[in-house]
């Protein structure tokens, strides 16, 4: 498992299981990258920004009332009796990530939420083990360790061509 | 903190638009939207107060082609300008991975402008960046109207690392993408290879 990236490793997971979750399943970063979703369509990446967001203002809330808690046991719902939203928190690699589902028409959202919260608790047994990567400390030039060496303006316009730009 | 994943060869970029109430921060991120093909943008998602003022933030995702085989998306990000929305700024910081701020040129808004960028330092410090390695771009907007301060000394007041600079126009465009495009080469140019 370790030698597979965080998208994979969170797949490896969740495919199995998105069949039985009658939700949209997704899995994003804490500053709102997608990592794994579902749905695959234009709200992809607004749902996770969203959730990063609404997540990082519930938690800003609890530390004015509750210093102490630690955030990891939290979970945030936003439901009525048959749709709504609902979030965990886990951790991989160091990072912290955030399950999520969404569901509407939904008949028994409390057995819907216990499965999501297995799914949660599968992450925790995968991946608890794992800590976050030791950075190597480089002795090498400046720009040794960086992605790119030098990107060029003619690349950057190049790249921002596609968009019609 | 960028997301570069080597088996998809992809990598997602935070950028934030930073600066005073009213400065045109949500306007860049308009036009960009506008100008923008609709197969390399997502939705727009702006969560506004009652009279068009933003709340807490706007996004927009990006999604452009390929620079060395690796697709990159920039999600856009605009912090509500009012003063008194400073924890939503700092929320919004979280992860960045470069800046564009957003000055007004306008000559009475020269101390939101100063009192803004000192908090924004203040901001970025208090979540453990350096402030003097995250990629910057400075945009001095509105430069269209009569009553401006003149550039070089908004390059005094604003720009004592002499960052980036361009003159801007949001409403109109002017400016709006040489200042994305540079803040992007900027960011791309900081990732670290690598690690995930």
């Amino acid at each position: 498992m370790k030698n597979l990236n965080v998208a994979e490793k969170i797949k490896g997971v969740l495919d199995p299981r998105k069949q039985k979750i009658m939700a949209r399943l997704f899995v994003t970063r804490e500053d709102g990258i997608t990592v794994y979703d579902t749905v695959q369509d234009k709200t992809t990446t607004s749902v996770a920004a969203l959730v990063s967001g609404v997540w990082q203002a519930s938690e800003a809330l609890m530390g004015m009332v509750q210093q102490n808690q630690e955030v990891m046991e939290f979970r945030l719902g936003f439901d009525s009796s048959s749709q709504g939203i609902y979030l965990f928190p886990f951790s991989l690699g160091g990072k912290r990530y955030f399950l999520g589902a969404i569901y509407n028409d939904c008949l028994n959202p409390g057995q819907l939420k216990r499965q999501v919260a297995l799914v949660k608790a599968e992450f925790d047994r995968t991946f608890g083990d794992e800590s976050a990567p030791k950075k190597k400390v480089s002795k090498n030039p400046p720009r040794e360790g960086f992605l790119f060496q030098d990107i060029s303006d003619d690349e950057i316009d190049r790249l921002f061509s596609v968009g019609g730009i | 903190m960028s997301f570069v994943n080597y088996h998809t060869k992809e990598i997602n970029c935070k950028i934030v638009y930073y600066g005073p109430g009213l400065g045109g921060k949500t306007t860049n991120i308009q036009y960009i939207y506008q100008k923008t093909s609709s197969q390399n943008k997502g939705q727009m998602i702006t969560l506004n107060t009652e009279n068009e003022r933003t709340l807490f933030f706007d996004f927009l995702p990006l999604d452009l082609g390929e620079i060395r085989g690796f697709r990159t998306r920039f999600h856009l990000y605009t912090v509500p300008g009012q003063v008194f929305y400073e924890a939503s700024r700092k929320l919004i910081l979280r992860g960045v991975d470069g800046l564009v701020f957003v000055a007004d040129s306008q000559v009475e808004r020269m101390e939101a402008n100063i009192e803004s960028y000192q908090g924004l330092e203040k901001n970025l410090a208090e979540q453990g960046y350096d402030v003097s390695k995250v990629p910057m771009v400075m945009q001095w907007n509105k430069r269209d109207l009569p009553n401006i301060v003149p550039v070089e000394d908004l390059q005094f007041q604003l720009n004592k690392r002499k960052l980036p600079a361009f003159e801007a126009v949001a409403m109109n465009g002017q400016g709006v993408f040489e200042t994305l495009k540079m803040v992007s080469k900027s960011v791309l140019l900081n990732i670290k290879g690598g690690l995930e």
